[in-house]
């Protein structure tokens, strides 16, 4: 079976475009903890201001999907980790994800609201927020095999796999040569796993099956 | 000797200063135009992307079909309509019998 409403479509590509721009966030926020002597101000203030348009294309993405009358995803499921019937446990990593960023975001915005040491960690966070939406997608995505959205997500990863290691393990590698070494063999690793994960599961047929795609909405074979 | 308020050094340092005075200003002007600059892109990509998921999915005719029919259920009076209605006749235009071609 397959869904003709404009909504399925548009959920897909918001969806999409806010795993690009959470990347980019994140890129800034490393930029900005890695160089903080280099234009703070444009830095910082892009780094808040995409967040604040992620928080848009996110919602439109969240919005689409209640909406969409193909996956019949209602609040529930949008709000509750692992409650949907539609590829439950890749759905559930979508919402988790989504309030990792929710609490980053409103402990920072309009003002920074917890303790310097809380805020930092909590921001850290971000990091496992930013791969838990990218496995989300990868996951939940219906598009993870077509090539356009592909190469998106390998360059969404590639690029924030690069900063980290470029920016902030090449500036805090003189602090502690073990942890930053360690941090920047685990970010590798990581990389490569859901790579693999990637390769040997959604990019393979038959995914919406495992996947958990309730029967009714499995195209007939 | 020059005036007292008009050495060299001083002339570089107010020139300083009101670079360093104007920083921010630039700053803004540069963070405004990389915001509306990113929000335009991803819009456009998300539209790219609209198309890119419907015409994998469904096809161009289908997809085209969807469009046309979105915009029709959005804005009856648009003009446009879905290719499965068939045209309407003008009031008043005979009705023509066809048969199939031999």
């Amino acid at each position: 079976m397959t869904s003709t409403n404009p909504l399925w479509f548009v959920d897909r590509s918001a969806g999409e475009v806010t795993v690009l721009l959470l990347t980019a966030v994140l890129v800034l926020g490393i930029a900005r903890a890695g160089m903080p002597a280099a234009y703070p101000f444009v830095i910082e203030g892009a780094h808040r201001n995409l967040a604040l348009l992620t928080v848009v294309f996110g919602g439109l993405h969240v919005v689409a999907a209640i909406f969409d009358p193909y996956a019949r995803l209602g609040p529930i499921d949008v709000f509750v980790p692992f409650a949907s019937a539609y590829r439950g446990t890749w759905l559930g990593l979508g919402v988790i994800s989504a309030y990792l960023y929710a609490a980053a975001t409103l402990t920072s915005w309009p003002a920074r609201r917890l303790p310097r040491s809380s805020w930092v960690w909590l921001h850290r966070v971000m990091y496992a927020g930013w791969l838990i939406a990218v496995i989300h997608s990868l996951g939940t995505g219906s598009d993870v095999r077509n090539a356009v959205f592909l190469f998106l997500n390998v360059a969404a990863v590639a690029s924030a796999l690069i900063a980290f290691l470029a920016i902030r393990v090449a500036e805090r590698w003189t602090t502690s040569p073990r942890l930053w070494a360690a941090l920047a063999i685990v970010s590798v690793l990581v990389t490569l796993g859901t790579a693999i994960w990637a390769a040997g599961g959604p990019l393979q047929p038959g995914w919406a099956r495992s996947s958990g795609t309730p029967a009714n909405l499995l195209k007939s074979p | 000797m020059s005036e007292p308020g008009h050495e060299p050094w001083r002339e570089a340092m107010r020139a300083e200063e009101q670079r360093r005075r104007r920083r921010p200003a630039d700053q803004r002007a540069v963070l405004r135009r990389i915001t509306i600059t990113t929000a335009v892109a991803a819009a456009g990509l998300n539209a790219a992307l609209f198309v890119q998921a419907g015409l994998e999915q469904i096809g161009p005719g289908d997809f085209q079909n969807l469009i046309v029919s979105t915009v029709y259920g959005l804005f009856p009076g648009a003009g446009l309509q879905p290719a499965s209605q068939a045209p309407t006749p003008s009031p008043g235009a005979k009705a023509v019998a066809t048969t199939g071609g031999s």
